[in-house]
């Protein structure tokens, strides 16, 4: 056997989308029309001009990962990441490039995939077990230690839809960490049930890697990929932008890659193809002293600065500006807005900064990132996503906190008192 | 965790693009038989679910269809039924018809509605019309023994040519399953198949000699007819359990042909559009 368990040689993705389809019946008539000349074409022995656009999701990923790695994949939404796990997990044929695996691959992807409502618990380890690839006697000998480790013992020949969602998440669990695989494939499975299961699962996702095998953990969480993870590899864009190498230093990478797109690439990441109005130019997070601010503390105060360029005259009346602050998952956490306190803007100079001063952030320590959106007279006239991506930490006026972990993701101002 | 067994036995994957057209479809499919046996039984065990009358509706359904047939192509339309009691004709032409007609109907449309499984897990795609297909077999059983009690009734005596219906049995699958996987992998990409299976399957129907005797088709006319493979297997079949026409080996050697042929075609229409299913279902 060789020195590695999983090698990726090259390994590429490409999807190709026909951008003139749209929606509906017209795009699907359009899509068809296009395969059939393609196969026509092909046939007659012709050149086919790709009215499709073709983009990589995924290009020359190549790393090694040896027994007993755990590995972190980290990159933004639409880096690839969850490409690479398809990849590896066979539900999809890469294009080019290959990769190379000794031993059984395991999917925790999204727990409870192979289960049927209507079916029993019972009957639902059987097919689910045989889904993710374990033989029929394979899991009957397993199937007391599966059915231990759920604690849905009671509710067995009850069909799973009369499950509660953790006892069904248990149980999904509960068989795919028995197929005992050598690498296994985890994605973002680890925020279901509550606390104590999910340190269960955790020790039986190391129990892989403690046994020889390996693992590859996508998450947007930093902190749990810095705990569970030894190794890290950063992709952005289909890329590796950070090699395979140790997780400290692939988080650090992925931060400050972060900060430095803030300024430069936000054109990159506009959404509004025809040009506005308005145009925010730059998007920065300043210190009371003025610093640029690439990590953010809670309970501390600090100053949200957009840049716009106006593209017509000034002045512009009626602007209404969002930053949303949102969970690297895409949930919003907090909307801030003008309209809460001043009303609509007015934009009187050409070039000119808004300013949104918060006193004291009351969010927990995680990862965040914040999209702009930036409306007139009701109109969407531009939107960036993801203008800053980075991280909280603890600190400020709500450092007294000595809890150990954060639960939830807002701070309250709170007064306890015992009489 | 690991045994030593275990350690033996270690596999290696390779992931890379294919390029062959047949690839390892069958030993793939031969390798997860477990999954293919379990998948078939949950379809069972699903249909008749939260239903009242449960199991015995595999019994009611080709009673109705007989009963209809009877009254309207047997008594109404007075059809020729080779000398046989209409509604036993009827009953046992039945029997592969709707072997062929329900595994075709449940595989053509089966991938589009495990569109979670597809996404998620790697396992043969095949798998999943093939499950269908073979879950009809249990409906088949039942029809069968129904028929049996229903010769009894009618008094009429039981051919040993009936031990060759595990034969025509399989020539019925083949045919439907290649024909599944077909209508599967193309409904994938485009969700039309699925309105057009049943008409496929109406039209078929009326081509196939199950309310009237293929006796009834023209000479002139009977090449086109027997182009249709179903022919060769219902006539079968009634040779089978009545013994009382000739044996139709042309048509059953041709049926066999043009099961196995489809299957193939099948087989590898399906391999070369399975890659891009996880793509666009």
């Amino acid at each position: 056997m060789a020195d590695f368990i999983l090698r990726t040689e090259n390994l590429s993705k490409r999807y190709r989308i026909l951008p003139t389809a749209g929606r509906g019946w017209r795009g699907n008539q359009r899509v068809l029309v296009d395969d059939i000349a393609r196969i026509a074409n092909r046939i007659r022995g012709r050149e086919f001009t790709e009215k499709r656009i073709s983009f990589w999701a995924l290009k020359d990923v190549s790393f090694e990962a040896k027994s007993g790695d755990v590995i972190g994949v980290i990159g933004r939404n639409g880096a690839g990441k969850s490409t690479l796990l398809k990849l590896l997990g066979r539900v999809t044929e890469p294009t080019a490039g290959r990769a190379i695996i000794y031993g059984r691959v395991g999917s925790l992807l999204e727990v409870g995939t192979g289960f049927h409502s209507e079916l029993t618990g019972r009957e639902n380890i059987f097919i689910s077990g045989a889904i993710i690839g374990m033989s029929r006697a394979e899991i009957k000998r397993k199937f007391d230690e599966i059915v231990a480790f759920s604690g849905v013992e009671e509710f067995l020949d009850t069909p799973v839809k009369r499950y509660s969602s953790g006892m069904e998440v248990r149980l999904a669990f509960s068989i795919a960490a028995h197929l005992q695989p050598q690498v296994l494939l985890v994605d973002e499975v680890l925020a279901v049930g509550d606390a104590s299961f999910q340190q269960k699962s955790l020790q039986k996702i190391k129990q892989v890697s403690e046994n020889g095998g390996t693992i590859l953990f996508i998450s947007h969480n930093m902190s749990t990929i810095a705990s569970l993870c030894n190794q890290a590899i950063v992709l952005d864009q289909g890329k590796v932008v950070f090699e395979l190498g140790p997780v400290t230093d692939a988080i650090n990478s992925y931060l400050s890659g972060v900060a430095k797109r803030q300024l430069a690439q936000l054109e990159e990441t506009r959404q509004e193809e025809e040009p506005g109005p308005i145009k925010i130019s730059a998007f920065s997070i300043r210190g009371p002293d003025g610093t640029f601010l690439e990590t953010l503390t809670s309970g501390a105060p600090m100053d949200l600065q957009l840049d716009y360029k106006l593209q017509g005259p000034a002045p512009i009346k009626d602007v209404n500006v969002s930053i949303l602050i949102k969970t690297l998952k895409g949930e919003v956490i907090a909307s801030l807005d003008n309209q809460a306190t001043i009303g609509p803007l007015t934009l009187s100079n050409r070039e000119g900064r808004i300013n949104c001063h918060i006193d004291k952030l009351p969010l927990t320590s995680g990862n965040i990132c914040i999209s702009l959106l930036v409306e007139q007279t009701g109109r969407l006239v531009d939107r960036i996503e993801d203008a800053f991506i980075g991280d909280i930490d603890r600190g400020g006026v709500y450092d007294r906190r000595k809890s150990s972990d954060n639960r939830g993701w807002v701070l309250i101002d709170q007064d306890w008192s015992v009489r | 965790m690991f045994g030593h067994q275990e350690q033996k036995s270690i596999r290696t994957t390779i992931i890379e693009p294919s390029k062959n057209w047949f690839g390892a479809n069958l030993k793939e499919l031969w390798d997860y038989r477990d999954l293919c046996w379990m998948l078939a039984l949950r379809e069972v065990q699903l249909r008749y679910r939260q239903t009242i009358l449960g199991v015995t509706w595999v019994i009611i359904q080709p009673l109705i269809t007989t009963a209809v047939f009877t009254l309207i192509f047997g008594k109404l339309l007075n059809a020729k039924s080779d000398n046989i009691t209409y509604a036993l004709f009827a009953f046992v032409g039945l029997l592969p018809w709707n072997v062929f007609s329900d595994s075709l109907q449940r595989a053509g449309v089966s991938l589009t509605r495990d569109i979670r499984l597809i996404t998620k897990i790697f396992f043969p795609r095949i798998i999943i019309p093939i499950s269908n297909a073979i879950s009809t077999l249990v409906d088949f059983l039942v029809s069968f023994v129904l028929m049996l009690i229903l010769l009894l009734i009618y008094k009429m005596p039981v051919s040993i040519n009936i031990l060759t219906i595990p034969f025509l049995l399989l020539f019925t699958m083949i045919l439907s399953i290649g024909v599944g996987i077909i209508f599967a992998a193309l409904n994938v990409y485009y969700r039309d198949f699925a309105y057009v299976l049943p008409f496929v399957i109406q039209i078929w129907m009326f081509a196939s000699p199950l309310a009237y005797s293929s006796k009834l088709i023209p000479q002139s006319l009977t090449w086109i007819y027997d182009l249709n493979p179903m022919v060769g297997i219902i006539n079968g079949f009634r040779w089978a359990v009545f013994g009382q026409t000739d044996f139709p080996l042309n048509s059953l050697l041709y049926s066999f042909v043009v099961g196995l042929v489809v299957f193939s075609l099948g087989l590898l229409i399906f391999r070369r559009l399975e890659r891009s299913f996880a793509d666009v279902i």
